[in-house]
């Protein structure tokens, strides 16, 4: 069996070891779609390591641009810049290709300018008004597929990938619940995924290598409760009949955007590769290379799939935000310093709020030259105090600049919240620590001193007379007072393995109690959610856009937590919680209320301390309660500021 | 860096789960319980101590 290093050929192609940069959308272009020279930085840095980088999905035309700041391949203006992007990408040493897309309703008119088509009326979301194509429409917008590809081989692309995943016109026409009540030719749900191959193959020629991206199943039973496009249909139809067609490529990845996200772009909560069964099955149906995608981060799993044979190349888009040089570092056997993607999503959460993507752990993504560190120019003696994230990642970046900085944690163990964060028994949110572990690993090599145990107070920073001072005090809890007796324990009590718990856990806080509520109930106690907002699931850890709020509200369901919203504790007694909702008072057996409502500043010291006369930051949590990527650029920020 | 898996057999209720969720297939169930016939393929995700019903896996790093 070959290794992920050794070369494979796609078509005519030869790229020269089975690791692909996923196409990502970054969303930093130029407005008109052009190339700008932050994206040729960016995708130059990329791909000097993976054989194939699949350049991110670009627009086939104005009307199916999905984000903002997307890349565009839809006229020939675009192809200089395109140009000068394949040229940067073979210069690093990979083959490069390009995704195609178009948006179809999932387009937003704001954006476009006019109404979001679709293969019907059909709106993506509440409210949305779309235009259903004719047959003419939508035969232009095919010819436009092959057009992109025609321009994507004058730039010097190696090869052209279709989007026909994650929600975009082409899946539209694929799934029976977008495309539905047509009469034409594109009733026939495959009609427009052909048509569009066989136009892609006809501005190319024969030999020019074309690959296509599936959601292999859209997961509709979990959002509608009908399926959408079924991995049936894909395994014992659309990819057969690709193949025949001369397709080169299968691109394994599932979901729908909106809908059924966690399955496009796997939050933290699945397990690492879950969507790799996806390429097992169709390589066992199909004989051109299949690419597999999804939380792969680590390098005995990309390994060990190419080695096992259940897929020919592994692709990876998250992984490579958080570590650039993930492959290289893999090919020059610097294993233990990739920096493994947590899949937080708070670069998925970036693009939906239509922004440039952004990571935690890799707080210099695509400013890479702007965020180069400049030694200090004046090396002071720098006090961190707090051991998360946000101070973690000061100490390191300071220390990296030549600052003499000492890192006080008032605990025995670095890493801050995220210690508690990542140690919900029952849910899989073991993730969240890779940032501090690799933070950990980097001050055990720099020249940080780092002192545990220690509270640091006004008399401290007297006696150690620093030059400047960063406040990383992190956050804590709110408290409430309950009236009444009974068993009260606090989340992080929970987490930490200290608190009791008995059977039957009444959770106050439907949003930081939501996590725990799922981990208690899979522990076998009977649960209930109390909340008194009228949604559940939003901490602020838990992005809009980061998918992770439907898997974790899917979660409570299948366990069957009960969900009391607009409901307010009145009294606890030994047994009992009184509650107040909107139809009158509720009594639920209760013997141990968990407190999980929310977080405050930890900002004590900081207020002690003052700022007149002190070079004093103040970041993370202890400013302002939110989540580890504020912390960790703030962190990082300072650490290049000082 | 080191990888232990601790399996406590007599936690163990040969429900597979591990087996099953396993990324990188260290599991196998034999004879009724879970092994960890494959512990070099072990990455120290945690994903099983979290998903065995009977809290019977430890990874020690």
């Amino acid at each position: 069996m070959p290794t992920v290093y050794d070369p494979i050929a796609i078509g005519k192609m030869m790229v020269k070891n089975r690791f692909a940069e996923a196409p990502t959308v970054k969303n930093f272009a130029k407005e008109d779609g052009r190339v700008n020279n932050r994206t040729l930085d960016n995708f130059e840095l990329e791909a000097d390591g993976p054989g194939l980088i699949i350049v991110t999905m670009s627009f086939t035309e104005d009307r199916g641009q999905v984000f903002r700041r997307q890349l565009g391949v839809q006229n020939d203006k675009a192809i200089p810049g395109l140009s000068d992007l394949a040229n940067r990408i073979h210069k690093a040493g990979a083959k490069a290709a390009l995704q195609i897309s178009h948006g179809g309703n999932l387009c937003s008119e704001p954006i476009i300018g006019a109404l979001p088509v679709g293969p019907s009326a059909k709106p993506q979301w509440e409210g949305q008004k779309v235009h259903a194509l004719t047959t003419e429409e939508t035969e232009a917008i095919i010819e436009n597929y092959g057009k992109a590809t025609a321009r994507a081989k004058e730039a010097g692309f190696d090869a052209v990938e279709l989007h026909c995943c994650h929600g975009s016109l082409a899946l539209q026409f694929l799934s029976p619940l977008q495309n539905a009540g047509r009469t034409d030719k594109y009733a026939v749900r495959t009609a427009f995924l052909y048509e569009t191959v066989a136009a892609m193959r006809r501005y190319s020629g024969p030999d020019f290598p074309l690959g296509v991206r599936l959601s292999c199943h859209e997961f509709m039973e979990e959002d509608k409760g009908t399926p959408g496009l079924t991995f049936n249909e894909v395994l014992e139809e659309i990819a057969p009949t690709l193949e025949k067609m001369g397709v080169n490529w299968i691109h394994a990845s599932a979901g729908r955007i909106g809908h059924t996200p966690d399955h496009s772009f796997p939050p933290l909560y699945e397990p690492r590769g879950v969507n790799v069964k996806f390429a097992e099955a169709l390589k066992k149906k199909i004989h051109i290379p299949v690419i597999t995608v999804g939380r792969l981060q680590d390098p005995k799993l990309i390994e060990k799939i190419i080695e096992d044979g259940r897929a020919d190349m592994v692709a990876c888009c998250r992984p490579i935000i958080a570590d650039p040089h993930l492959p290289k570092k893999m090919i020059e056997g610097r294993y233990d310093e990739v920096r493994q993607c947590m899949a937080c999503n708070w670069c998925l959460d970036r693009l939906f709020k239509q922004l440039g993507a952004e990571c935690p752990m890799n707080p210099a993504y695509s400013w890479e030259k702007e965020y180069r560190l400049e030694p200090a120019l004046q090396p002071k003696k720098v006090m961190v105090i707090g051991g998360g994230v946000g101070g973690l990642q000061a100490a390191l970046t300071a220390s990296q600049r030549g600052h003499k900085v000492t890192l006080y944690e008032k605990s025995d163990k670095l890493g801050g919240q995220i210690k508690l964060a990542s140690a919900f028994p029952r849910l899989y949110t073991r993730e969240l620590w890779n940032l501090p572990k690799w933070l950990i690993a980097q001050i055990e090599k720099s020249t940080v001193k780092v002192v545990l145990k220690t509270e640091v107070t006004p008399q401290l920073v007297e006696q150690e007379k620093p030059d400047a001072i960063v406040v990383a005090t992190g956050a804590k809890q709110k408290t409430a007072s309950l009236s009444g007796k009974t068993n009260a324990v606090y989340l992080w009590d929970y987490l930490a393995g200290t608190a009791k718990i008995g059977q039957k856990v009444v959770i106050l806080g439907g949003h930081e109690g939501a996590e725990a509520a799922v981990s208690l109930a899979r522990e076998g106690k009977e649960v209930t959610l109390v909340e008194e907002g009228e949604e559940v699931g939003w901490p602020a850890y838990i992005y809009g856009g980061g998918a992770r709020h439907e898997p974790l509200m899917r979660y409570l369901a299948q366990e069957k937590v009960k969900i009391l919203t607009q409901h307010k504790v009145k009294a606890v007694n030994s047994g009992e919680a009184h509650l107040a909702g909107p139809w009158g008072e509720t009594t639920v057996a209760a013997d141990t209320i968990l407190i999980a409502l929310g977080r405050e500043p930890e900002d004590s010291l900081y207020k002690t301390l003052g700022t007149r006369g002190r070079e004093v930051y103040l970041i993370g949590d202890a400013k302002e309660v939110r989540s580890m990527p504020p912390a960790s650029h703030e962190g990082f920020w300072v650490g290049r500021h000082i | 860096m080191i990888i232990l898996i601790k399996m406590n057999p007599e936690l163990c209720i040969g429900c597979g789960t591990c087996v099953e969720n396993c990324p990188n297939r260290v599991f196998q169930l034999v004879r009724g319980k879970s092994q960890a016939v494959n512990n070099k393929d072990c990455m120290a995700c945690h994903l099983c101590e979290t998903v065995c019903p009977k809290s019977g896996i430890k990874i020690m790093e």
